[in-house]
């Protein structure tokens, strides 16, 4: 399978490419600058830029490389203004006559929520615009949500640098609902659109199915990036487009933000479970893809892991169940990690003293002790926490369980003033 | 049902979303050996790819060993079902939930056929001949608890404090509107076919080696040695719709996306109750119209036998339902049914997470009553929930809203019902341990009845009312839900119906 990817050297396509890489596509590049991965075993790259004709070696074997089998196209021109959206569709019909002419079976245009005819800000229209040029079979459009993740690129990029520029933040749109997805579910998303055989539909909505305030998408950023809450102040849009006319007469370079401002103001809400479900894609939570990109989760994961175990395990746990358990919780446990006080951290017992009295199941930290419970269950050194093979005899056992329940009596007024702190 | 259909000469193409079975490890030491400190133990108990450490609520454990992540979310896009305040769980796996199903299979009885239009006399032989194939071990002697008629292989022998209740229970008779017995599950006691007997490895909430336990994905072989049989694997099934005076059948590939249709004079749904409704509501064009369905509400608590603490742990028993009861609710002559399982051969976090104390304080409790713990799940009749399935229509086709939901006093029943039980077991030397009792949200499980019911939507041949020759096997066509387990009842009604079409199409 070939993949020729327009701007290969982006936010997106960066890691599109890797990812194509390691499922076995052989990969063309087509952008202004040379991706980093270009020039490696089946990854090669041409200069192109939107208003070129691209190279017809680009969709020719040779090499190794077999005919283009598909084409994802990435590329967006968005630097000159009202003349981009020309720029954008010129561009795109070269691509498709290209694409039509070496008979490239399928052609992925990645595209936005915000794509309509009617769209506030330009970018919504330069995509309906080229989404239009789609008729043939096999040619289809990846509409995205708001895309989170890896880099600190692009949107999610300025995201994280807004929501760490201070603790308060006056927002526009901050109750506008918006849907996120994770970079590495869109790039998924787009290898599903590029190598299945049958689509059955021209419009794939790619996010997440339930909608969430602007506001709480910035607070949740601000919690799992930087570790510390958010306050947003609600700020009229009206008012801040008022001023950024004034400002646009004034001759003030203020058309980026006007962009973004008419975007957020303009996005609707989509369906996309049919969508996701017709890909079979599985789109990871926000909080989780979101602590999965946050620096140093690694690090704090271990440090909760060797408390978590300790605790359970009555000592120190060995590197297998450390790593073991850091695994459970990156596949299982949303991988954010578990603020533990920092006399729990230097001494792990003081947790049973802690230790919240609620019986919910999805209560952050019991489910974690219980992911560690299991660990421990299924290990030669903690095995014998659980189960007591030979029996211990009737008085042993009576005595234990009486001194076990008067520990927990004890401990249980100090567990229910303490331990709604943790979570 | 397609066995019926086959003997008979009739083609059957059968189409599975399904490629595969779950890959149970067939080289997994006994549990016991498991866990006397065996360095490996984890590669078993959690599996190399840790899936062991998934929470999966308050469903059957053995969805944990699930080797897709995705398989439910993925199960619930493809059949287009959304779940609302109830579990619906279903599985993609060949073989279905019979993967990870608790194999306990009584028969029903008169009482329980009361509101269908068959009698259990027209389910007779069907029973006896599913019974005969799948194996099922048991004692024919309690069939006042387990209902009877059914060939049984030789019933396993119990667990120690199994075997003490039974006893106490033998030797003392039990209270008024309580009886109790041996369980009686699809597990092999001798070998039948490929499959070999039980070897009391204690494991078999982590799969069974040996293929003792019944899966569904164990006959796809014999089936396939018919020439009559044709099995297309990873089709799901997206629409039914009329063609050429016989259906068509609109399929899509769940690994390339790719749409496949099957034109057939004669279709049976056997996707399950929920997905299986979703095809045949749209198949009715029956939108926006709130269909009651029933699930059997389940409460679980803990038991101890005082008598047994501090013994040993089993060394070879078997780990499914050890013990079957039911108790006599208040009115109408119902009862529920309950199980009871040996904590010993249960995973102790899956009990310590229930456990009101801290997991130190809950493991070190856990493992002092082990010896001596049995565990229950006690269901009530279908006729104590309160769920709605509703077709919904959007751009695509039709999507298929499931709300749960129980009785209102439903709390206050389970109480009652679980003190009457309680009395019971106390006088066979089983006390019930403070504050154990859970009642579990709708739909955990798994006994889903009752959506297309015959007499209503369904013929008593299980044919949709106004579309010949489409038919539903599965429990979506019970005309009511028992506390029983439902399916033994399933498959044997399934068959019933199997042989009717097998003989409709001969005429």
């Amino acid at each position: 399978m070939h993949l020729v990817v327009t701007g290969g050297s982006g936010y997106i396509g960066t890691r599109l490419i890797r990812r194509a890489r390691d499922q076995g596509w052989w990969i063309t590049v087509l952008s202004r600058h040379k991706p980093p991965m270009s020039g490696g075993q089946r990854v090669r790259w041409f200069p192109w830029a939107l208003n070129k004709e691209p190279p017809p070696r680009a969709f020719e074997g040779g090499d190794g490389f077999p005919a283009a089998t598909a084409l994802i196209h990435l590329a967006h021109q968005w630097e000159k203004g009202p003349e981009d959206l020309d720029l954008n569709r010129e561009g795109a019909q070269l691509l498709l006559d290209s694409s039509r002419r070496h008979h490239v079976g399928r052609f992925v245009f990645v595209s936005s929520f915000s794509a309509r005819h009617d769209a506030l800000n330009l970018y919504g229209r330069t995509k309906d615009a080229v989404e239009s040029l789609l008729e043939g079979d096999g040619e289809v459009v990846a509409r995205f949500g708001i895309i989170y993740g890896g880099p600190l690129k692009g949107q999610w990029g300025s995201l994280c640098r807004i929501t760490g520029l201070s603790p308060v933040l006056p927002m526009v749109g901050a109750g506008r609902p918006v849907q996120a997805i994770h970079l590495d579910d869109a790039c998924e998303g787009l290898l599903r659109l590029a190598g299945t055989q049958k689509l059955n539909r021209k419009i794939y909505s790619l996010a997440g199915p339930s909608p969430l305030p602007f506001g709480r998408l910035l607070r949740h950023i601000a919690r799992q990036v930087h570790g510390r809450g958010l306050l947003i102040v609600p700020v009229s849009t009206r008012l801040v487009l008022t001023a950024l006319g004034i400002m646009e007469r004034l001759g003030l370079p203020v058309s980026g933000t006007k962009e973004r401002v008419l975007g957020l103001a303009g996005i609707p809400v989509l369906d996309t479970g049919d969508s996701l479900g017709a890909l079979g894609l599985d789109l990871r939570d926000l909080k989780g893809g979101l602590a999965a990109s946050a620096p140093g989760r690694l690090r704090r994961l271990v440090r909760e892991g060797a408390a978590m175990l300790h605790y359970l395990l009555g000592e120190r746990p060995s590197a297998k169940l450390l790593r073991r358990y850091v695994r459970g919780v990156l596949r299982f446990g949303n991988a954010t990690h578990v603020a533990l006080p920092a006399p729990v951290r230097w001494w792990p017992p003081l947790l049973r003293a802690v230790e919240p009295v609620s019986m919910d199941q999805g209560h952050g930290l019991r489910a974690r002790l219980d992911l560690a419970a299991r660990v421990i269950e299924a290990s030669p050194e903690g095995v014998s926490r659980y189960y007591a093979w030979r029996g211990e005899g009737r008085t042993t056992t009576v005595l234990n369980i009486f001194l076990t329940l008067g520990v927990e009596a004890l401990l249980f007024p100090v567990r229910l003033i303490l331990g709604h702190r943790l979570r | 049902m397609s066995w019926p259909l086959v003997e008979r000469g009739i083609r059957v193409l059968m189409l599975d979303a399904g490629s595969q079975p779950i890959p149970w490890p067939t080289d997994r030491p006994s549990l016991n050996k498991i866990r006397h400190a065996d360095d490996d133990a984890w590669r078993f108990l959690l599996k190399p790819d840790l899936s062991g450490l998934r929470d999966v609520g308050d469903v059957s454990p053995k969805l944990r060993f699930l080797t897709d992540d995705a398989e439910s979310e993925t199960f619930h896009a493809i059949n287009r079902i959304e779940g609302n305040g109830i579990d619906t769980v279903g599985l993609l796996s060949l073989g279905g939930l019979s993967n990870v199903w608790g194999a306990v299979s009584p028969v029903f009885d008169d009482q329980d056929f009361e509101d269908w239009p068959i009698k259990s006399s027209d389910m007779a032989s069907a029973y006896a001949q599913v019974a005969a194939r799948i194996g099922i071990s048991g004692d024919a002697a309690d069939a006042p608890v387990n209902g009877g008629g059914i060939p049984l292989q030789p019933a396993l022998p119990l667990t120690p404090t199994a075997e003490t209740v039974l006893m106490a229970a033998q030797r003392q008779g039990t209270s008024p509107g309580f009886r109790l017995a041996r369980s009686q599950n699809a597990v092999l006691s001798q070998n039948l076919d490929h499959r070999r007997a039980c070897d009391l490895d204690g494991g078999c909430m982590w799969g069974c080696p040996h293929g003792a336990i019944y899966n569904s994905a164990n006959e796809l072989s014999a089936l396939g040695a018919c020439d009559h049989f044709q099995l297309a694997t990873g089709r799901a099934v997206r629409r039914v719709r009329p063609a050429n005076g016989g259906h068509a059948v609109e399929t899509i590939d769940m690994v390339n996306g790719s749409a496949e249709t099957y034109e057939a004079p004669t279709v049976v749904l056997a996707a399950g109750t929920i997905a299986s409704t979703r095809i045949a509501l749209e198949r009715l064009e029956r939108y926006e119209e709130p269909i009651s369905f029933f699930t059997t509400p389940a409460v679980g608590a803990a038991f101890v036998c005082p008598s047994r603490l501090g013994s040993p742990l089993p060394e070879r028993c078997f780990g499914f339902a050890q013990i079957s009861y039911r108790v006599d609710l208040e009115d109408d002559g119902q009862y529920a049914y309950g199980v009871l399982y040996d904590a010993a051969t249960l995973s102790a976090v899956d009990m310590v997470r229930h456990m009101p104390f801290s997991k130190v304080g809950s493991a070190a409790l856990f493992r002092s009553l082990q010896s001596a713990l049995m565990v229950t799940l006690l269901y009530f009749p279908g006729n104590f929930s309160r769920n709605i399935v509703q077709l919904e229509k959007d751009k695509n086709g039709a999507r298929l809203r499931v709300t749960g939901g129980y009785i209102g006093d439903i709390r206050s029943l389970t109480r009652r019902t679980l003190r009457r039980a309680a009395t019971g077991f106390r006088r066979v030397g089983l006390f019930m341990l403070p504050g154990s009792a859970k009642l579990y949200p709708p739909g955990a499980e798994s006994h889903f009845g009752g959506t297309l019911a015959m007499g209503k939507l369904a013929t008593m041949d299980g044919e949709l009312v106004g579309v010949d020759n489409l038919f539903a096997v599965d429990g979506s066509v019970f005309s009511s839900l028992p506390a029983k387990h439902p399916t033994l009842t399933i498959m044997a009604n399934a068959h019933r119906i199997g042989e009717r079409i097998a003989t409709r199409i001969a005429a």
